[in-house]
């Protein structure tokens, strides 16, 4: 029995990791621009993509398309803030909305259009195969995607906390005015978080795809993941994130373990339900000052 | 003066005079080459060439391109030249009810060709009734669509919902008792399809009630919502439970990830069959790697089985970059095959003299040779695969074995 909680609880907290960095990039876009980026996973289709073609193309192993698809996500998000949403800035929050929704749209139908919808995976040297603990099985593929979604994760958390531009990003977040009288470039920073968002997104398609089969039009089903870790988590905190992840995991495979299995989706969203009840006004705030 | 006026007035004359010459004579040229150049017959249909089902429609359009160009080298059906409309559904229900609206009452298409999957079939097939059209069906199955019909669906697909599994259990009987499975798991996906392929329909077929017939115990019995995303705690069950059958009656990205989950969760049973979609026949299998060795599946023919077009429509796809061949390519130019035979042997477009025609003969096709039932299916047939040394080798029916079962031993 202990040997199957353990597997349980080892699974779950790996699953929560790759859940939370999912939800990572929605939820500082969300909390801290006050952004409903819909296209967050339309980003993350292409993280998937972009480490599909390095490997196929160039036999680049995916845990170095992890890091590679940092930079390359964060100077296309820069690249879509500046030349959509600079322009949606003064419009009412729902035209906002719909134009990200367009851009989510827009992205899958050229996905589809270079990709096809064929289902594809990728098989590294490790995905087939297992660390055993104890009787345990743990996937390597999903220990080496936790250990780079808790990297990424407290990276972001050390950047938000510790650097000067990370806190100037905070003060833009609990007031835009206020950081504008102080001189902070509200521009500049807005444009850099938005690209840290994507870069994220970016690096989570690539931990997903190194575990999960996808295609151009499935990886909209991560957008709901997002937003159930966004949602329980509250907005723009990093740990918060993480945490929710954690939980939203664990929930999964414990009730998986327990429980009848097309109940285990019931009890999440039910769960989801449940918070956005209870915390509505959290979620409110930060949409506040929605594009 | 006036005698310019005159002579335009002449020149115009006879400008006019032979225009409305030319123009006649251009006209009768015109349809005399018309009446040398017989009408076409027009085939039309739809297929999700964008959308959720994309994948498997590019590859019946490829067979349909395929078709044409063969058939009207050939000289057409009937003598006449054949055109093909087929419309983008995009793989939404009502898109193709407004197009096949459209194929019968304005394209007045002679020929009716599926769409593919029954989430898009189904919805399509009042409409054919009631035009009184025969439904060339090579995209989808369901066994009750078909009793419904009463014979004016036109099948190629060669086993339904409830057979599915029905080949790896006859498998399963021939092998000797001590190795056959005694502890079966079954993973289902939410869809009304797979839950016929575990269920059966009024107690007959289904996998749960060949687990039964061959004298198996079905220890585990869950099904999972279609986001599902990860199958460790499914996988944990059937290991748990001791389960040496394990069948994936799901699509082909579920039954990918769970080939995947066994292999990680290092599970062994004797059988694991994806045998809810054809999916080792699909590209993305090879690349599974190890995971994908030693899984069985399903599907209508093999190449090896010398049917009708087999061999050189695998050669095609070969040259489309496929290490394997896809089943829709098979029942694809299948349904074609019959349309063409049952067009040229009862030479008509007739509707009610071509169903008559098809239900009382055989037609050699590349998914078999085909007899019809009464409800418009063709009579069971079916191959087991198991994807052995990164090829897949037919290992039932015996007939047709290119290799020997490989059981896994726990």
């Amino acid at each position: 029995m202990l040997e199957h909680l353990a597997a349980i609880a080892a699974d779950g907290i790996l699953l929560g990791l790759i859940y939370a960095i999912a939800g990572l990039g929605l939820s500082l876009v969300l909390g801290i621009m006050g952004i409903v980026n819909v296209a967050h996973s339309a980003f993350i289709m292409l993280g998937s993509f972009f480490a599909f073609e390095l490997f196929e193309r160039l036999g680049i192993d995916p845990i170095i398309s992890f890091f590679l698809a940092l930079p390359v996500f964060f100077v296309l998000g820069t690249v879509v803030y500046r030349m959509l949403l600079t322009r949606l800035e003064r419009v009412a929050q729902a035209q906002g909305l719909v134009a990200m929704f367009g851009l989510m749209v827009l992205i899958e139908n050229l996905g589809t259009i270079v990709w096809t919808t064929d289902t594809r995976v990728i098989t590294a040297s490790y995905t087939n195969s297992s660390v055993v603990v104890g009787g345990l099985f743990i996937a390597k593929v999903k220990l080496i995607a936790g250990i780079l979604a808790l990297a990424l994760t407290a990276i972001f958390w050390a950047f938000l906390r510790f650097t000067l531009v990370g806190r100037a990003i905070r003060a833009m977040s609990q007031n835009r005015d206020a950081a504008m009288s102080a001189g902070i470039d509200v521009r500049r920073l807005s444009t850099m978080m938005f690209g840290l968002g994507i870069a994220c997104a970016g690096a989570a398609g690539v931990a997903l795809a190194m575990i999960f089969p996808f295609s151009p039009n499935t990886q909209v089903q991560w957008l709901a993941w997002a937003f159930l870790v966004v949602i329980l988590g509250g907005l723009g905190n990093v740990a918060n994130t993480l945490v929710a992840g954690l939980i939203v995991g664990l929930l999964q495979t414990l009730c998986a373990a327990f429980l009848p299995f097309d109940y285990v989706y019931l009890v999440l969203y039910v769960l989801l339900a449940a918070v956005l009840v209870l915390r509505r006004e959290g979620l409110t705030l930060a949409v506040r000052r929605a594009i | 003066m006036m005698g310019m006026v005159a002579l335009r007035s002449g020149c115009a004359f006879g400008l006019v005079v032979a225009l409305t010459i030319w123009g006649a004579a251009s006209a009768i040229w015109g349809a005399a080459s018309a009446a040398a150049q017989p009408s076409p017959i027009v085939v039309g249909g739809t297929l999700g060439l964008t959308g959720s089902f994309a994948e498997p429609s590019t590859d019946y359009k490829a067979v349909y391109d395929r078709w044409l160009d063969e058939i009207n080298k050939k000289g057409g059906l009937l003598g006449r030249p054949v055109k093909m409309i087929i419309y983008n559904d995009e793989s939404t229900p009502t898109v193709a009810q407004s197009l096949y609206n459209r194929l019968l009452d304005q394209d007045q298409v002679d020929l009716v060709l599926a769409p593919y999957t029954t989430f898009i079939g189904g919805a399509i097939v009042p409409i054919m009734l009631s035009h009184q059209k025969l439904l060339f069906n090579g995209g989808f199955v369901g066994v009750n669509i078909f009793k419904n019909a009463k014979g004016s669906i036109i099948g190629s697909y060669t086993y339904q919902e409830p057979d599915y599994t029905r080949g790896l259990f006859e498998l399963i009987k021939g092998l000797p008792e001590d190795k056959r499975p005694k502890r079966v798991a079954i993973f289902t996906a939410q869809n009304p399809f797979p839950l016929v392929v575990r269920d059966g329909v009024g107690g007959v077929g289904g996998a749960i009630n060949y687990a039964k017939a061959a004298g198996a115990e079905v220890v585990v019995n869950e099904q999972y919502p279609p986001n599902t995303t990860d199958f460790t705690g499914l996988v944990q069950k059937a290991k748990a439970a001791n389960a040496d059958l394990v069948l994936e009656l799901g699509l082909p990205n579920d039954s990918l990830q769970v080939a995947r989950t066994v292999q990680q969760q290092g599970y062994k049973p004797s059988i694991l069959c994806t045998c809810g979609s054809q999916v080792t026949t699909l590209a993305a299998w090879p690349k599974l790697g190890s995971a994908a060795e030693g899984v069985f599946g399903t599907t209508v023919s093999w190449p090896t089985q010398g049917y009708q077009g087999l061999a050189e429509l695998a050669d095609a796809f070969k040259a489309r970059g496929y290490d394997t061949l896809p089943t829709y390519a098979i029942v694809g130019y299948a349904i074609l095959q019959v349309l063409e035979q049952a067009v040229e042997g009862a030479k008509t477009l007739d509707q009610q003299k071509l169903k008559a025609y098809i239900h009382s003969n055989e037609f050699k096709t590349a998914a078999g040779n085909f007899r019809y039932q009464e409800d418009g299916t063709p009579v069971f047939s079916q191959v087991v695969l198991q994807y052995v040394n990164g090829k897949n080798q037919v290992v039932w029916p015996k007939q047709f074995q290119t290799a020997a079962p490989v059981l896994k031993a726990p």
